[in-house]
């Protein structure tokens, strides 16, 4: 191997694959350092995977890829404890070429990724955890990995190392990151054939479904639940915010199982199989987070960043990963070119960012995590959605009532008018 | 189903005598919120007779004590490459 490379990526997620994939592409010596045994074997998500960004580096990837299934089928549902109002959506346009989005299962996902990004000629080393970057006159010249003699060379190195990213936390760097605002999402696997799942969700062949849970899913904990449709599994979890869940004397696990035993998703799992069970980070900073990106020697991608867009409705990182591993590639392009890898000669890297539509995105959908922050979300608007259910299709002794008196004895004693409008205008600001 | 019995579902690679976390219990005596014990999905953090014990071996590696003790007394690293938790699905 030799001695220094053009570019050290350190972590194998789809932001550090990306980077290594358009580095390699325009000849770059790049070297990939993973700590998994394979890239993926750390990794966990819901998932969906939207098609947008990878069609673009791979096109038709579908056709090679380790996808489970289009989603056709989406769905939002406010729980109490007994009962569910939801929002369904399908659409057959989901089903075809360029399709929106996959289910996806990332051990195998990532694991296929990286054999691309070797195919381009960029080398992949597994099994090695990097602890430290080396400094030398406060630049950044490479890393220090776990192995004998671990030192490794470059002119660059780009953190990908995802939600923790111990590296940059290591300070020193210029990347150093603000106080964590994250969420915990704990998992399941569910084994369940192929044709249970599609009677179960109503679904032809190959078509997925992916389902998001609000209210009694977290017991009323900011968060949610979801369930994933994939070839022959469903990923099943809960999402809570870390912060909120510390407090209480719910454990993950348990509000999990008790996700899974709601009236309205038992049916859906009872006969299944644990095959996995697993837990990760997600951030939850939005466009407030704003840790430097880059430094001389050094830029940061993916979720080791931050960029990750979480609206509750749905967690999107793997495609703001890719983005912004593009970002940093063109980055380092520019550099190379002047030869420097200051601070300065990377500093293209926020325009390349803006260009691929990542800070955009983020700066837009700011507002969104205080909006999550609402109590209310979780607890009298769930309980407010199923009590209207219960009014509007429940036939009472009596005359019957109009919609709007329903709405108005629903809302008495949970909340205010005024609350109510504030909240709405909150919502429509924050995810609009 | 218990965390035990979920996680004897998930692989790991444990490396014998070499763990990844370290915390010094003597900060834990007197922590009041004890968020480690509530919020760890490997249920790695109990109280045992009114001391922190920890084990390292069914950790999932997602950082979530690290993030959430108040007193810094966790000390979370990564296992050595290609130890510690090694999922098949994801
Ligand atoms: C519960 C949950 C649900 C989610 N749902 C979705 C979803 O449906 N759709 C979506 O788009 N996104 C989703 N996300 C977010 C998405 O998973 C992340 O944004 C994305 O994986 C970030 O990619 P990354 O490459 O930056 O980091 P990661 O995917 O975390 O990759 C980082 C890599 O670096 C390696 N690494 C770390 N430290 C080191 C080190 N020191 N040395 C060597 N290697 C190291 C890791 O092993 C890992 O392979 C979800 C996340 C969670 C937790």
């Amino acid at each position: 191997m030799a001695e220094k490379f053009d570019c050290i990526i350190v972590g194998a997620g789809p932001a550090g694959l990306t980077a290594a994939l358009a580095l390699a592409r325009a000849g770059v010596e790049v070297l990939v350092l993973e700590r998994g045994e394979y890239p993926g074997s750390k990794n966990m998500f819901g998932g969906v995977l939207y098609s947008k960004g990878l069609h673009e580096l791979i096109p038709d990837f579908w056709d090679e890829a380790p996808v489970e299934r289009p989603v056709a089928r989406w769905g939002v549902s406010f729980l109490d404890q007994v009962s569910a109002m939801s929002l369904d959506f399908k659409s057959e346009q989901f089903c075809t070429a360029p399709y929106n989005a996959f289910t996806v299962l990332r051990s195998k996902f990532d694991r296929w990724y990286a054999g691309k990004v070797e195919g381009a000629g960029a080398v992949l080393l597994t099994d090695t955890t990097v602890v430290d970057f080396l400094r030398e006159g406060g630049r950044v010249v490479g890393v220090q990995t776990n192995r004998p003699d671990g030192e490794l060379r470059a002119d660059v190195v780009i953190a990908a190392d995802g939600i923790n990213s111990l590296l940059c936390r290591k300070g020193g760097s210029g990347l150093d990151l603000s106080a964590d605002e994250v969420s915990l999402g704990v998992k399941e696997i569910i084994a369940l054939p192929r044709e249970a799942i599609n009677k179960a969700f109503a679904l032809n062949g190959d078509e997925g479904a992916a389902y998001t849970y609000v209210g009694s899913a977290t017991k009323g904990i900011p968060g949610g639940g979801f369930i994933y449709t994939n070839q022959d599994s469903l990923s099943i979890g809960v999402v809570t915010k870390l912060s909120s869940l510390s407090g209480q004397d719910q454990r993950p696990e348990e509000l999990l199982e008790a996700f899974k035993r709601h009236p309205l998703i038992w049916p859906l799992v009872k006969e299944g199989e644990l095959r996995e069970y697993a837990a990760h980070l997600i951030p939850e900073g939005g466009g407030g987070r704003r840790a430097p990106l880059f430094a001389d020697g050094v830029l940061a991608v993916g979720d080791a960043a931050g960029f990750t867009l979480s609206t509750g409705l749905r967690v999107e990182g793997v495609n703001y990963s890719i983005m912004s591993g593009l970002a940093a590639a063109e980055a380092v392009k520019g550099a190379r070119l002047l030869g420097d890898y200051t601070r300065r000669g990377l500093s293209a890297y926020p325009q390349a960012l803006k260009k691929h539509g990542v800070l955009a995105d983020l700066e837009k959908f700011k507002r969104t995590p205080h909006f999550f922050k609402t109590s209310r979300l979780y607890q009298e608007y769930p309980a407010l959605a199923c009590e209207l259910g219960h009014a509007l299709f429940g036939v009472e002794p009596g005359p019957k009532k109009g919609m709007f008196t329903i709405f108005k004895e629903q809302l008495k004693g949970r909340v205010a008018w005024p609350q109510l409008l504030t909240d709405a205008f909150a919502g429509w600001r924050g995810l609009s | 189903m218990s965390v035990n019995d979920k996680l004897l579902k998930t692989r790991f690679v444990v490396d014998s005598g070499n763990p990844h976390i370290s915390v010094d219990t003597s900060l834990c005596d007197s922590c009041q919120d004890s968020a480690c014990l509530v919020v760890c999905p490997g249920r790695c953090f109990e109280r045992e007779q009114e001391r922190l014990a920890f084990s390292w071996e069914n950790c999932v590696e997602c950082g979530s004590c690290r993030v959430v003790c108040s007193r810094k007394a966790v000390s979370w690293g990564y296992p050595r490459g290609g130890f510690g938790v090694c999922f098949r699905y994801g």
